[in-house]
């Protein structure tokens, strides 16, 4: 039902042009407090499809764009004097919002970097010695470009496992690139005039719904052997961890929520194990040089994984 | 290497021994000696199961599926004369060689007529009913008239499951099982012990399964061995070749599995026997949703060449088969996947589930077969 309003006010509407899938692993990491690392080429609408689900869900929304120089404090805030009243007064960072998009985070230094390390992993930030709750719901979408290797600081492990998918998108068909450039003025002023569907007090009531959502033991089982299968594959260095195993349980949750049921099936883990698991595993550089990926490497798993039986 | 190939032609030449010492002592000509039975497998189970869910109100029912009961014994069971008068002329008819299907056709008529003359709810007469024509399909399938034998499990499957289901004199019937309430798992397994020990003793050896263990309709498998309808002369010999061949049927199986490694008995994969199947659905203690469900996968499988692998979801499998099934069957399995994900994922235990996934099971056979 909720990916259905998603659909008919994005996808129909031609706001966002050929990223269903994109659209519906973003709704269910915000429905399962999770955040979203998108990587895609520059220009292929990153940043339009994570204001539109802010916008129709009516959530704050805040963007920064990474830079090598930029501070801690930038993302996070700061006490400033306050010359009338002679006290430090909090100046809130971007970071104190809904839906936070951080363009471009390998281009900010590893020191910035960890800074949403709090943020994402606590729901909290801590400034000058003082800690701050985040409003709830808070996700962070954060976007990379695979290609460029000069002047970037790619994410460490640690700060990588923190985003709980991994998006990898790219270019829209040429049928639909030309939709695009018919309707580039209508599709910026649509995205402007998108009205939102639920609110906040919406948003909370089916996150708890979400984690409602009934698991066989079975399915459990399931999961458990999904990931541990990745650890044992040849080409695999880094396998899945148990938080991978926890990103699995809570997308295939709210996949099956976003379907309309309240109940998990194999197919729900088969969906989301791979924007789960491709940011988290760690090819052996061999066959990386041979062009192995870490999507097929999941392909394979999932592949050899019996399913829950009978 | 060498010894697997010596340990296989030692295996054939066993099975081919017992084979002939089979087809010398088979008296019935019409059955083609060394292959099953015809009547299909499935149809029989569901009337078995069918027949231990009303084994309670029928106990007379229960027992004639659950033992190796002849006709003799099937008719000394019934009470009535009518019935009990028609499968007697039945009987002989077939033993003086003038057992026509038409003859068959019309002792069947006749008892459809008796228990219509019935009055409506008599628990005796319906059971005496369903007893007799249980001996008619015995006789029949004895008499290789393989198409009546599955008419008559037919019609008995029909009312059967009418009989679970509805309220036919709620009065007489409430009392005894009380239809709201999810029959009870012991009611539900598909086998017995008793039936399990006579599958171990006889039936084990008239159905030797395939490696698929899938096929239980009229593609023959491995061939089968006769039953022992031995002479005494030849009794020894056969106990002995048919062990023989046993003991080294397994060291062959289980030195290829040990070499596969991999492989595992679980229904509906590749490996896993139909009797292992049985006994895991047992011990399982599973719903008839997820029996039926797999019942009409190995149907499937088996039929349409449409293999499940391990790895393949229920609903991967629904997609599977849309090209290989007609629209009405693949509807049909589509109910009984829904059903089946219902009862199997989401936990949903509901009688009119199980009767909706009964209905969509016989539907997708029936239609494969009129």
């Amino acid at each position: 039902m909720l990916f259905k309003i998603i659909e008919e006010r994005l996808l129909k509407t031609g706001i966002i042009v050929e990223k269903e899938t994109e659209a519906k692993i973003l709704t269910a990491c915000l429905i399962s407090r999770g955040h979203a690392l998108i990587e895609g080429v520059p220009g292929i609408a990153k940043t339009t499809l994570a204001k539109s689900i802010a916008r129709l869900f009516n959530l704050e929304f805040k963007r920064i764009q990474m830079t090598p120089d930029l501070l801690p404090a930038d993302i996070l805030g700061f006490y400033i004097y306050d010359p009338r009243t002679g006290e430090f007064k909090l100046r809130m960072g971007p970071i104190f919002t809904n839906i936070l998009l951080v363009d471009e985070i390998n281009r900010a230094s590893p020191r910035t970097q960890s800074a949403l390390l709090e943020a994402m992993q606590e729901r909290q930030v801590t400034i000058e010695g003082y800690t701050f709750k985040l409003e709830e719901p808070f996700m962070v979408i954060a976007t990379q470009n695979p290609i460029e290797m000069e002047g970037v600081f790619p994410l460490p492990e640690a700060q990588v496992d923190r985003f709980l998918v991994k998006v990898e998108t790219g270019y829209p068909s040429s049928e639909g690139f030309k939709n695009i450039l018919k309707r580039i003025d209508e599709i910026e002023l649509a995205v402007e005039e998108i009205k939102p569907v639920f609110d906040k007090e919406q948003i909370l009531k089916i996150m708890e719904e979400v984690k409602k959502v009934y698991v066989d033991d079975s399915i459990y089982d399931y999961i458990v052997k999904v990931v541990e299968e990745t650890r044992t594959h040849p080409a695999v260095k880094l396998g899945g961890s148990p938080r991978a195993g926890i990103a699995i349980l809570r997308l295939s949750k709210a996949w099956a929520y976003l379907e309309g049921r309240n109940y998990v099936i194999p197919d729900d883990v088969k969906i989301v194990a791979k924007p789960a698991l491709v940011h988290r595993i760690i090819l052996k550089p061999e066959y990386e040089v041979e062009g192995v990926r870490a999507n097929r490497v999941i392909e394979d798993v999932l592949a050899k994984v019996p399913v829950p039986k009978p | 290497m060498k010894r697997t190939i010596a340990l296989v032609i030692l295996l054939l030449a066993c099975v081919l021994v017992t084979f002939i010492e089979g087809v010398n002592a088979e008296d019935n000509p019409r059955h083609t000696p060394g292959f099953p039975e015809n009547l299909p497998r499935n149809l029989e189970d569901l009337l078995r199961t069918l027949s231990e869910a009303l084994g309670e109100i029928m106990p007379e029912l229960a027992w004639s599926f659950h033992s190796n009961a002849t006709v003799e014994d099937v008719v000394n069971s019934i009470n009535n004369t009518h019935p009990k008068t028609l499968v007697i002329r039945a009987s002989q008819d077939l033993a003086e060689g003038k057992l026509t299907e038409e003859a068959l056709y019309n002792y069947l008529s006749l008892l459809q007529e008796w228990y219509e003359s019935c009055p409506k709810g008599d628990v005796k007469a319906t059971e005496d009913y369903l007893l007799a024509m249980r001996a008619l399909m015995m006789i029949s399938s004895q008499a290789g008239y393989t198409d009546v034998s599955i008419n008559i499990a037919k019609q008995m499957l029909d009312i059967m499951t009418n009989l679970r289901t509805s309220y036919i004199e709620p009065s007489t019937w409430d009392s005894q099982l009380d239809f709201k309430e999810p029959i009870p798992p012991e009611l539900l397994e598909p086998f017995g012990e008793l039936h399990e020990h006579v599958e171990l003793e006889l039936g084990w050896f008239n159905r030797i399964p395939s490696l698929g263990s899938i096929p239980k309709l009229t593609i023959p498998s491995l061939p089968g061995i006769p039953s022992p309808l031995f002479t005494l002369r030849n009794e020894h010999l056969y106990y002995v070749l048919t062990f023989v061949t046993v003991a080294l049927l397994s060291v062959v199986l289980l030195k290829n599995l040990g070499k596969i490694g991999r492989i595992k008995l679980v229904p509906g994969t590749l490996g896993g026997s139909w009797l292992k199947q049985q006994r895991y659905y047992k011990k399982m203690r599973l719903p008839i949703p997820i029996i039926v469900y797999w019942q009409a996968v190995n149907y499937v499988s088996a039929k349409y060449r449409v293999p499940r692998s391990t790895s393949t979801t229920h609903r991967e499998y629904l997609e599977l088969t849309k090209s290989k099934l007609s629209i009405l069957k693949h509807e049909l399995l589509a109910d009984l996947t829904r059903i089946y994900e219902l009862t199997r994922f989401a936990n949903i235990v509901d009688a009119t589930l199980d009767e909706k996934a009964l209905k969509a099971y016989r539907d997708l056979v029936h239609s494969d077969e009129s």
